[in-house]
């Protein structure tokens, strides 16, 4: 596992796919860091007071697609030119090969994260105040870390099981996108006031109608697997995220451990089954 | 004999298609074992199961003394080198990069033998060109090349000089050669151009829908290619009728030759057919070679 670590990360060391996003999200970092000081100061000045923590994490669900895409574009060429034949030649377990191209993928996408954190933390800096604290702070960015490894492991189960590389990418961004969409969704519905009132529409013109029970509330068991859901599906925690909603607890992490385990599973074992051409 | 690879009732089925069906081989060490067959014979799928890339679905191989189903057989792997249907290699990275990276895999040294592995294969000289500006021949060659890092006893070429320019052809069998009967190592090689396999092969394996038919020396080859007589007559119908009332065996190629195989009194046989009125045109003797052997063999056989 070792010599197929190393060699990996001399793979990506020498990939410049790889260092385009990197120079490409370093530059976006710096942009960002300034975006966001910007714009709470002139939220500030327009509204009052503003809660940073709202603002901050607003990329949150957008680091998932640079970390797909660079997945997909990194195994892609890993399948057209035969390095992943190449590896199971020379003795390798397809276990091994697994883990280590799940590990290399890792560590560009949360190289990734770290400058998109980085940039995040320079703007708290500068404005100086953060409701969630230092911890809190912390741990959202463990959090961000943790989904991004839960994502990165969805997209490398991909990876080792399509060999085309154009639809490789396409079918990784697709997943992003139903992911996001699932999870937008469900915090729609779980975002919606357990009390409604307002207007109705009734034999042809508006009733104003008064406060009573949402019927789009969910409730009980229902309500607790959405939420589980929700905390479940890396994007689902990014979303939560963008406007602070996600709880401060490490309990996401051990979520997007379940992800991830799933994911790598999953991958393990069709990939083992898989006659390699 | 030492054998460095053996197969028992191999066999490998697709969903609706059964690549190999209980192949029986044998590789003796030290050889130039060359594989022959037919498009969808098995010979690629008979290499992707020796190197791990697909499971059998029955039978099994011995490679090294190791039995495909113990846990070592990984380890008994890294003692080969492959090089299947196209070479492993990342095209944006350059010989030399390839090589460190095959090196890093194998836990090896990350520089040593890179600059004495690219001379040998002729690739010294191509310093910061990627391997996507490279020619086809040279890819073949850095395949190789990354193939003999780790110094494997076994190479396994499939089709090494599918693609390749004449040049490319004598450069690829010169190397194969030289990595023989110098490394003595032992090369098992797939290819269509069978003309020249029968310049490199120390042993053959003829192998048809997925099985072995025959597996022999090249000595045992030359003894069983058979001369022949080709005649170039006028009437291929009365040359025929003669033949099969002399009770010899032939094989018409054409509407005015056949290759009429056996003793023949040539005497006897131009009186017979100046009897039936068929004038010879020529007559000369001609080898039987690797192409005509297997094609006897495989289809296309004699009436």
């Amino acid at each position: 596992m070792s010599r197929l670590m190393y060699s990996g990360l001399y793979r990506l060391k020498k990939d410049k796919v790889f260092w385009l996003f990197l120079i490409a999200v370093a530059v976006y970092a710096v942009i960002l860091s300034k975006m966001l000081v910007n714009s709470y100061e002139y939220q500030v000045m327009a509204n009052g007071f503003v809660s940073f923590d709202k603002m901050v994490f607003e990329e949150a669900p957008y680091t998932g697609i640079v970390a797909v895409l660079f997945a997909a574009l990194f195994l892609g060429r890993e399948q057209s030119d035969g390095a992943i034949r190449g590896r199971l030649t020379v003795g390798h377990s397809r276990g091994a090969v697994f883990m280590a191209d799940f590990l290399v993928c890792l560590t560009a996408a949360w190289s990734f994260v770290i400058l998109w954190l980085m940039s995040c933390a320079a703007a708290c800096l500068t404005v100086g105040e953060l409701d969630m604290g230092v911890s809190g702070f912390i741990v959202y960015a463990l959090s961000a870390l943790a989904f991004t490894a839960a994502i990165t492991a969805a997209a490398v189960l991909m990876g080792h099981l399509i060999t085309n590389k154009a639809f490789l990418v396409v079918a990784a961004a697709a997943v992003w996108v139903l992911l996001l969409i699932i999870a937008s969704g469900l915090d729609d519905r779980l975002s919606e006031p357990e009390i409604s009132g307002g207007m109705a529409y009734i034999d042809g013109e508006f009733v104003m109608t008064g406060p009573g029970p949402n019927p789009l509330y969910l409730t009980g068991p229902v309500r607790t697997v959405c939420e589980t859901l929700l905390r479940l599906l890396p994007t689902g925690q990014a979303i939560l995220m963008n406007f602070a909603d996600l709880p401060v607890s490490p309990a996401n992490i051990l979520y997007s451990l379940v992800f991830t385990a799933v994911m790598l599973g999953l991958g393990l074992l069709l990939f083992k089954r898989k006659d390699i051409k | 004999m030492d054998y460095i690879l053996t197969t028992e009732g191999l066999t490998k089925k697709y969903k609706h298609f059964q690549a190999l069906n209980g192949l029986n081989m044998k590789v003796p060490k030290g050889s130039v074992y060359g594989l022959v067959g037919r498009n969808g014979a098995g010979k690629t799928t008979l290499f992707r199961l020796i190197c791990g890339l697909q499971e059998p679905t029955r039978g099994s191989f011995t490679l090294y003394g190791v039995h495909s189903c113990k846990r070592n057989i990984a380890s008994a792997r890294r003692r080969v080198g492959a090089v299947i249907e196209s070479p492993a290699i990342y095209m944006d990275m350059t010989a030399e990069e390839n090589l460190i990276y095959r090196h890093l895999l194998l836990g090896l040294p990350s520089t040593k033998g890179t600059a004495e592995l690219l001379k040998l294969v002729g690739l010294e000289g191509t310093g910061k060109k990627k391997a996507r500006n490279f020619s086809l021949g040279m890819r073949q060659r850095l395949g190789i090349a990354v193939a003999l890092a780790g110094d494997p006893d076994l190479l396994i070429l499939d089709e090494p000089a599918n693609g390749l320019d004449p040049q490319g052809i004598v450069e690829i069998r010169e190397l194969i050669l030289r990595l023989n009967r110098e490394r003595g190592i032992t090369v098992l090689i797939s290819s269509h151009i069978l003309d020249e396999l029968s310049r490199l092969a120390t042993h053959y394996g003829i192998i048809d829908s997925g099985r072995m038919v025959r597996e022999l020396s090249a000595g045992e080859l030359d003894a069983a290619c058979r001369k022949c007589l080709r005649a170039e007559v006028t009437d291929t119908g009365a040359l025929a009728r003669v033949l099969d009332g002399l009770g010899l065996r032939y094989e018409i190629v054409s509407a005015t030759e056949a290759d009429i195989l056996g003793e023949i009194s040539v005497t006897r046989l131009t009186a017979a057919l100046a009897a039936e009125g068929c004038e010879v045109l020529t007559l000369r003797e001609r080898d039987e070679n690797l192409e005509s052997y297997f094609i006897s063999l495989v289809g296309g056989g004699e009436k």
